[in-house]
């Protein structure tokens, strides 16, 4: 063993002998400065040698087409208009396809429900197209099979089943368009014991319960944000997962801008983002949420008088804690001063709570203002159904089922009695595209088609309809669902035969206006979306008695619950958990916690430190049904202390390689009450988990105040005075490296409104798709080493205990006196002419210099290789913006490739690019139009104007960066600077 | 006084390595792919096509003032003709077979840019460029060859040029030389 000369402080290279002879089979290892010398002279000729021999570029082939499209021209991108499969609020989108790919979602601006707008699910959702996970053949008991050999099988068990008189059961999930129910009603009238079970996300069958029994609405009405001048929201996170998100944010943010904008008054448990944006936010467990509920009904009824009056007769006021006692005065204080403009909503699963918030709307007046009973939500979700099933199942006398998208082994909470059952189904199908939990308990797995690659249509609410197109053949052995009960029904398989003909039955004749057939069709396809009157008329009544009674029921409860409870609830970025296969999802950090892969239980801190636990610790909740989960603790500013909230959708069984052992499964706390699931309970019993070390949660923001410094500008709250137009001419005279900025024609910037953004993120996920900004993993995020170019910052100001939440997207600000430029030894990153701070990938050696003088920190370092290497996933790049590899620094670019191809288009037009036309894709997809990106230095452009509002500063202006990114400054009466007033979409 | 060779050998080394600098041939000899002509699957000969028929060049490459890509023709542009014309000619009969049994023609990419290039033709042609002046004689080649350097200077250069003195039937350039024109 010879001494190393770098680890013996005492070796001197030139003493003889001092080392042992050298070993013969490791010549260049040994010491003494002698072979040192020629190991570094070979190293330098082997370089030189591999560089001189492999000079050459790679060697491609072009392959056209055989036959090509007469539509298409290869580099330039084709946009075709569908409908977004993220959820069932089915957001009109537009899809970007290029060279036969299809590479972005938009949302589409003709659509009335997205109106341009697309939630960060929508622009992730394309990854599912090119998801590696996917199931790319049939099996049968695991094994692969074919569609033949399966429908031959199938039919035989469907005659078996029509002959005993089984029950054939079809279980969907609640994005089903209209063809396609029509599709499975026709095919189970051929059964004598037919069923269609719908299980819906988010269950809203209480909702509709809640109208019926109030209002003796059977409808779930439609909401418009927009028109209220009071909302009250119990528990309901509108703005970022419940219903209808985009459509519900489009309205309020547009209502933010106006003379008049509305007071949100948010009651709920835990920090939503809904709540990150309230204008007042009462913090009350699940069950004080039902007594607040029905102490505002009850006062609120009272000084309406009259019949309304009757139903809060005899109810003894309740002695209920200062808390709930102040918001219900509050809010009752400001339902009654909005009357028919407020719009009361709730979350919750319990129909009683969504009686009291039906029969508030009903004794308001707000049916009819507020909300559309007409033009009412698809609500054909019944937890009851499922429970029938569930039995029936087991009972043996289901004779098929048949379930497609929707997945109840994960979801339902009977799961371990739905499986056992499944094994009782003579005949039980599962058309997942993944081979999630259901497709492994049922007998076979036929995969349906992705929805991109398939027909279908959509109306999620009433005579609101379009279509949804395929825009790429599928890439595997599948078959569209409705294919196969065609098939199975002995029909050719041609949904698309089927679909156009219940077009042509049931919307053309609608909305047709004398249109023949198929021109009405072309137009609906290219405009991808048709509104026709919704039939029917539905009133609106209150039904005194049965509020009287739910009333009653409630508010007899004198104390809410003692102990703890349990809430669980979807995420921003996995919904229920259908996501989490999706790598750009996972690492989305959620807009409150900014937690990205995973996430944990809620807890106060209060309670926390209660129990001795800090921030990572495992907590062990017991529900009152029994079921134990083992999670780590998040200690939440703003939650209620006895409430633990606790995320859904992680910790899946079998959702797939990037889900595995992400998170805790916390469906086991769901519980089934009253035949329906309830997401939230009391009766919990919380304590610390033992034997498990501490969590670290890969979060990319662990700091959560503003230090002074004026990030977030807030007219109501200190920072008032400090706005107006900076001494513009006194900051080009200040000393800047570069000297006089380059006279050009034109000055990208971008101008953010602070009244207008809710911290929704779907600006991060169009950034990263459109721009192949790839997901580093939880280990990196942990090491702050997450790729977004875009980012929401989050502070906590106030009461620890109940906080106003400020949230801020930052991105590269491109400044013109650049921190970063003046530092790149390589001269990587420069200013252009055009305004534009520029990052040019081939010239960066990865200094990091740049990154480490931002001020912003909005500098993003390829530390590794972060890019797919599989095939199928790099079919989802973006082909206009470079791949970048390990070793070079990257950031915002204003979607510098967007911004070429208008220059060129206008150029080979021979016309200026116009204000407008070039939108960011952040911009683009951002469901609150809070960003506006365009040209400052043309005085007509939006930007210019917004950027002159008197609202209107720069973060970190006294560091003279001179970024292009202005922000407007949150309102104190927001809408109070009439220059706000922007237009919605294109 | 007395000099070493070494000194000698180095300044030499120098004096030729800043000639060097003046021009693309010599700095830029790493990927230079001037005098490449890969033999192609179908032998298509532009001379035939291009000069003897006078088929112009945007006939069969039609994306050249739509987008960034040209295009290489798909086999159905061939087929206007060749269903009939020579259509027993060994090579035509492996175009109508590819055809028939689904097998792509793979071209041999001749003019390949780096992958942080971004180049888009239609800015070019639109604007009065000459395939000729990029791609050479091709309607002279038998067999496509790539015949100048195609390295940046080259593309810079000609964008300098043209911009301070517009050539013949252009006006109105501005052909830009900010690193964002290309590399983003």
């Amino acid at each position: 063993m010879h001494s190393d000369p770098l680890s013996n402080p005492h070796h001197r290279p030139d003493a003889p002998d001092s080392a042992p002879t050298p070993d013969a089979a490791a010549p260049l290892l040994s010491g003494g400065s002698h072979d040192r010398r020629t190991f570094l002279k070979l190293l330098g000729l082997s370089v030189a040698a591999g560089a001189l021999s492999g000079c050459r570029p790679p060697r491609e082939k072009i392959v056209p087409h055989l036959q090509a499209p007469p539509e298409m021209t290869p580099g330039v991108a084709n946009w075709y208009a569908t409908t977004c499969h993220g959820c069932p609020a089915a957001c009109g989108a537009l899809v970007k396809v290029l060279d036969g790919r299809p590479i972005k979602l938009e949302g589409n601006p003709e659509h009335v429900i997205s109106r341009g707008g697309l939630c960060a699910v929508g622009q992730g959702a394309i990854a599912g197209l090119y998801d590696p996970y996917r199931q790319r053949r049939p099996t049968h008991k695991g094994s692969p099979s074919d569609f033949a050999a399966a429908d031959t099988e199938i039919v035989r068990r469907l005659n078996a089943a029509r002959a005993g008189g089984g029950q054939v059961v079809v279980m969907t999930g609640g994005a089903v368009g209209p063809a396609t129910r029509a599709l499975i009603r026709e095919f189970l009238a051929g059964f004598p014991n037919g069923r269609h079970i719908v299980l819906d996300r988010p269950p809203m069958a209480a909702v509709r319960d809640g109208y019926r029994t109030a209002c003796g609405l059977d409808a779930v009405p439609s909401m418009r944000f927009d028109r209220a001048q009071t909302i009250v929201s119990f528990g309901a996170d509108f703005l970022g997962t419940w219903l209808s998100p985009v459509e519900f944010t489009k309205q309020y943010a547009a209502a933010r801008s106006t003379a008049h904008p509305p007071r949100l008054l948010q009651v709920e448990a835990r920090m939503s983002l809904t709540g990150a944006n309230a204008d007042e936010r009462f913090v009350l467990s699940p069950s004080e949420q039902a007594c607040c509920a029905a102490a505002v009904l009850a006062s609120v009824a009272r000084k309406l008088g009259r019949e309304a009056a009757q139903m809060a007769a005899g109810i003894a006021p309740q002695s209920y804690s200062a808390g709930l006692a102040a918001a219900a005065e509050r809010i009752t204080e400001a339902l009654l001063e909005s009357g028919a403009r407020s719009l009361v909503v709730s979350g919750s699963d319990d129909p009683a709570i969504q009686t009291m918030v039906a029969a508030l709307n009903g004794v308001l007046g707000s049916i009819g203002t507020t909300l559309d009973p007409v033009r009412a939500f698809w609500s054909g979700g019944s937890d009851a159904d499922v429970v029938r099933l569930v039995s029936d199942m087991q009972a043996g006398k289901v004779a098929a089922l048949i379930v497609h998208s929707c997945n109840p082994v994960h979801v339902w909470p009977q799961r371990d009695e739905f499986v056992r059952g499944l094994e009782k189904v003579a005949c039980s199908v599962s058309t997942a595209t993944v081979p999630d939990e259901t497709a492994r308990g049922v007998e076979w797995h036929l995969p349906a088609s992705h929805p991109m690659e398939s027909w279908g249509d959509a109306e999620p609410q009433a005579g609101i309809f379009s279509l949804r197109q395929p825009t790429i053949r599928p890439l595997y052995r599948t078959r569209a669902f409705e294919d196969s009960l065609l098939a199975w029904m002995g029909r050719p398989p041609d949904f698309h035969a089927y679909l156009q003909s219940h077009w042509r039955t049931h919307v053309h004749s609608r909305a047709g206006r004398g249109q023949p057939f198929d021109a009405f069709w072309d137009e609906a396809l290219q405009q991808g979306c048709v509104v026709v009157a919704p039939t029917g008329r539905a009133t609106a009544t209150l039904h005194g008695s049965a509020v009287a009674s739910c009333l009653h029921a409630v508010a007899s409860v004198s104390t809410p619950a003692d102990g703890y409870e349990v809430e669980l609830h979807e995420t921003v970025s996995l919904h229920d958990g259908e996501w989490a296969n999706n790598p750009w999802l996972q690492e989305l950090p959620d807009p409150v916690t900014k937690v990205t892969w995973g996430a944990g239980a809620a807890l106060a801190a209060s309670t926390a430190a209660s129990l001795g636990l800090e921030d990572g610790d495992w907590l062990a909740v017991s529900s009152a049904s029994g079921r134990v989960i083992e999670m780590p603790v998040m200690i939440q500013p703003g939650q209620h202390p006895r409430t633990i909230s606790i995320p859904l959708g992680y910790g899946r069984l079998h959702g797939g390689p990037i889900a595995a052992g992400v998170g805790v499964d916390a469906y086991p706390l769901v519980n089934l009450t009253g035949g329906r699931r309830a997401h939230a309970s009391a009766g919990a019993s919380v304590r610390a988990a033992q034997g498990r070390s501490r969590f670290g949660f890969a979060r990319t923001q662990r700091h959560d105040r503003m230090e002074g410094r004026d990030l977030v500008r807030d007219e109501a709250h200190g920072t008032a005075g400090q706005h107006g137009h900076a001494d513009y001419d006194a900051e080009q005279r200040r000393a800047n490296l570069w000297g006089a900025p380059i006279p050009s024609d034109r000055q990208w910037g971008m101008v953010i409104d602070l009244d207008r953004c809710v911290g929704c993120s779907a600006c991060v996920t169009a950034c990263d798709i459109e721009n192949n900004v790839p997901a580093v993993g939880a280990d990196e995020v942990s090491r702050s080493r997450e790729m977004h170019w875009m980012r929401l910052d989050r502070y906590y100001e106030g009461d620890p205990d109940n906080p106003r939440v400020r949230l801020q997207p930052m991105l590269c600000q491109h400044c013109a006196n650049a921190s970063c430029e003046s530092v790149c030894p390589a001269l990587a990153t420069v200013h252009d002419d055009q305004g534009l701070n520029v990052q040019v990938y081939n010239r960066c050696v990865g200094t990091r210099y740049c990154a480490n003088n931002c001020p912003y920190k909005v500098r993003r370092f390829n530390w590794f290789d972060n890019q797919a290497k599989l095939a199928v996933r790099r079919l989802g790049l973006n082909p206009s913006v470079t791949v970048r590899s390990r070793g070079v620094m990257e950031k915002c670019s204003f979607c510098l490739q967007r911004i070429q191809e208008a220059r060129i288009r206008a150029r080979n037009e021979g016309r200026e690019v116009r204000d407008g036309e070039v939108r960011t894709a952040c911009e683009q997809s951002c469901p609150a139009d809070a960003i506006v990106f365009g040209d400052l230095q043309d005085p007509r452009s939006r930007v210019s104007r917004l950027a002159a509002d008197s609202r209107a500063y720069r973060v970190l202006e006294e560091l003279n960066r001179q970024p292009a990114v202005r922000y407007l400054a949150r309102s104190a009466r927001p809408g109070s600077s009439p220059s706000t007033d922007q237009e919605g979409g294109v | 006084m007395k000099l070493h060779i070494a000194a000698v050998i180095s300044a030499t080394l120098t004096l030729a390595g800043a000639a060097a600098m003046l021009d693309p041939r010599y700095y830029a000899w790493i990927g230079d792919q001037t005098g490449y002509a890969p033999e192609q699957p179908i032998p298509f000969s532009h001379k035939v096509h291009a000069k003897d028929n006078s088929i112009p060049c945007e006939y069969c490459h039609t994306g050249v003032r739509k987008g960034p890509v040209a295009g290489i023709p798909p086999a159905n542009v061939c087929m206007n003709c060749h269903r009939e014309i020579r259509k027993d000619a060994p090579d035509i009969v492996k175009l109508k077979k590819a055809i028939e049994q689904g097998q792509p023609i793979a071209w041999v990419r001749v003019h390949r840019m780096p992958d942080f290039v971004r180049f888009d033709h239609s800015a070019h042609v639109v604007k009065g460029v000459a395939c000729q002046t990029c791609h050479g004689p091709v309607q002279d080649m038998a067999r496509v060859e790539q015949t100048r350097h195609m390295s940046m200077g080259w593309c810079v250069s000609c964008h300098r040029q043209y911009t301070a003195k517009p050539p013949k039937g252009m006006s109105d350039v501005h052909a830009r030389v900010e690193c964002s024109t290309c590399h983003y």
